[in-house]
């Protein structure tokens, strides 16, 4: 299965990866009208850790043996056929039992929608044709979206 | 002859996909003790608070089991286990055999011999399964009142759906604090605040003495410490037991089931997984009760791949828990409170009152045994890595207290290896 893989040495820090993330996972898709106009401004699902001269994304793993599936209470997070882990909004109570259990800390509240508790989560861009967004949006391909192992 | 499961909770779901995973042939059958496809138990407070519709209770498609050739007999329980002759009796006077039997019958409610009597009133119920929900459902428009008894995980859940549907709630619990066995003194106080911000009254060190009854219903409590309250229902949440009472003499027990490492009871053939058991715990070290959902389904999963042929071992359960009542959030790992195990115990913690954010580090000899976080749950998950990997706390001490724990403070071999793991992590098993 394409993973997403990352390389510290050329990443620049400069956060696009995670700005396009949050817009492809709005409604507009559109940078000005998400922030501003959308009734839940979207929060990133990939993270850029900086400090110093060291900067580097990481998000979800999507591991063959997922420990937020297992400490899912209502099946919202669920492992589809091709191996991804997805999130089904609907049926989350927020509980965030997810967020307790995931050694990657890839899974976050989902920090502006204010009349539910949910969360947001790495969904490989899962529709999206081209791949995920970040990989395109990273200037430095400090990011990439490849097979590996077996 | 069939994978035969007894219980119908997480652990039984994982093992039927752990099963399908080496084996995809071989009928599975689940004896479901209630009538209904496996749900999210925990579920039913958000279904009163109105968060989930009964419907997206379930926890797996209704077309799961026909796609994995599995059958559900809803409503029947088991009697009893015969495993010279390798089968489950069951309440309807049949008997099934079995291939590789699974346990996983998970836990029933603790009521005290001297309040069993009032659960047949309309108005008293415990609170773990679909049933009590429907109880719960059926006379909520009639109530106002409504006493809990114990205020542990499920009881402070079934406060907060309460409160979210505009009821008056008492709490009474044994403890000096709420959520005894998953919080320590100081964490509690949040919680205490934001119960009383909520309008629950909380009877601490207390329980019931007495009811009055008033045509077949609880009108009144009398509380230990001499107060009364005036009750329009009544929920015992005082704490579950593992189901064990049909199992096999022959099998070993404590309280709970003891497994080994592959979930294997002593007797052949017969395994068991979730809170039916003691399995072995990562940082106590040694085997023990630990009804948590997480562990259920590890254990349950790894109990499927070697029922259908696989050998693969369980590291072991790591306790971890994650709450909140209203607005107050807890996430805690492990053992909360070790100076009750441990006497060289350090306690690092991180306190914002003005912001209501707590953290607190456990550690012994240098190793993460616990932890407790209170409204601060950002990335915590990487904290699990000390506790199975054992890794120093001293080195990474800054990282553990601060807001923003991330991996940029690991060792760049580390985090290099870590977030770009082609597997992901494997915490449950050792290959």
């Amino acid at each position: 299965m394409k993973k997403l893989y990352f390389r510290e040495e050329w990443c620049v820090g400069c956060g696009r990866c995670e700005v396009a993330c949050a817009i492809e996972h709005s409604e507009s898709k559109h940078p000005v009208i998400s922030y501003f106009f959308e009734k839940v401004r979207q929060t990133p699902r990939i993270i850029v850790e900086r400090k110093g001269n060291i900067s580097f994304a990481n998000t979800c793993r999507h591991c063959e043996e997922p420990d937020c599936v297992n400490a899912c209470i209502s099946g919202a997070l669920y492992k589809d056929l091709s191996g991804k882990i997805l999130y089904d909004p609907a049926k989350c109570v927020g509980c965030y039992s997810c967020i307790m259990a995931c050694p990657y800390g890839a899974i976050m509240k989902d920090l502006n929608r204010k009349e539910r508790k949910q969360i947001v989560k790495c969904d490989l861009c899962n529709k999206r044709e081209g791949g995920p967004a970040c990989v395109e949006a990273c200037p430095n391909r400090a990011i990439v979206f490849e097979e590996r192992g077996e | 002859m069939s994978y035969v499961i007894i219980g119908n909770g997480p652990a039984a779901i994982a093992a039927c996909e752990g099963i399908r995973k080496y084996d995809k042939d071989r009928e599975i059958i689940i004896i479901s003790k209630e009538d209904q496809y496996a749900y999210g138990r925990p579920l039913i407070t958000y279904q009163i608070a109105g968060i989930v519709k009964k419907e997206d209770m379930y926890l797996r498609r209704p077309e799961f089991y026909k796609e994995n050739n599995i059958k559900v007999l809803l409503g029947k329980e088991a009697i009893s286990i015969d495993s010279k002759s390798k089968t489950v009796k069951i309440s309807d006077g049949s008997s099934i055999g079995y291939h590789k039997l699974l346990i996983a019958s998970g836990g029933t409610p603790f009521v005290p011999p001297t309040y069993k009597e009032y659960l047949t009133k309309e108005n008293v119920m415990t609170f773990i399964k679909w049933a009590d929900m429907e109880k719960l459902e059926s006379i909520i428009d009639t109530i106002e009142n409504v006493l809990i008894i114990g205020g542990g995980l499920i009881g402070i859940k079934a406060a907060e759906a309460l409160v979210m549907r505009g009821k008056n709630v008492y709490i009474a619990e044994l403890s000096k604090r709420v959520l005894p066995t998953v919080i320590d003194d100081y964490g509690s106080y949040y919680f205490h605040k934001e119960l009383e911000k909520n309008n629950v009254g909380l009877f601490l060190e207390d329980t019931v003495d007495s009811f009055k009854i008033k045509k077949n219903r609880v009108e009144k409590a009398v509380l230990k410490s001499g107060n009364t309250i005036n009750i329009d229902a009544v929920i015992i949440a005082i704490g579950v037991k593992p189901e064990i009472s049909f199992i096999d003499k022959e099998i070993k027990t404590n309280v709970g089931i003891i497994v080994d490492d592959m979930m294997k009871t002593s007797v052949s053939d017969i395994y068991a997984a979730g809170d039916v058991t003691e399995c072995y715990d990562i940082v106590y070290g040694s085997k023990r009760l630990g009804p948590i959902w997480v562990s259920a389904s590890e254990q349950g999963r790894i109990a499927g791949y070697n029922m259908a042929g696989a050998n693969i071992t369980y590291r072991g359960r790591l306790l971890m828990n994650s709450i909140s009542f209203m607005k107050t959030n807890l996430t805690s790992y492990g053992i909360i409170n070790p100076e009750l195990e441990y006497t060289n115990v350090e306690v690092f913690e991180y306190k914002r009152d003005d912001l209501d954010i707590y953290r607190r580090i456990n550690v012994v000899n240098n190793r993460v045994v616990g932890a407790v976080f209170i409204n601060s749950i950002y990335r915590k998950g990487i904290i699990t890595r000390f506790m199975i990997e054992g890794l120093p706390f001293d080195k990474y001490k800054e990282l553990l207290l601060s807001p923003n724990i991330g991996f940029i403070n690991f060792e760049k071999e580390y985090r290099v290896k870590e977030i770009n793991s082609i597997t992901g992590y494997k915490k449950a098993r050792i290959v």
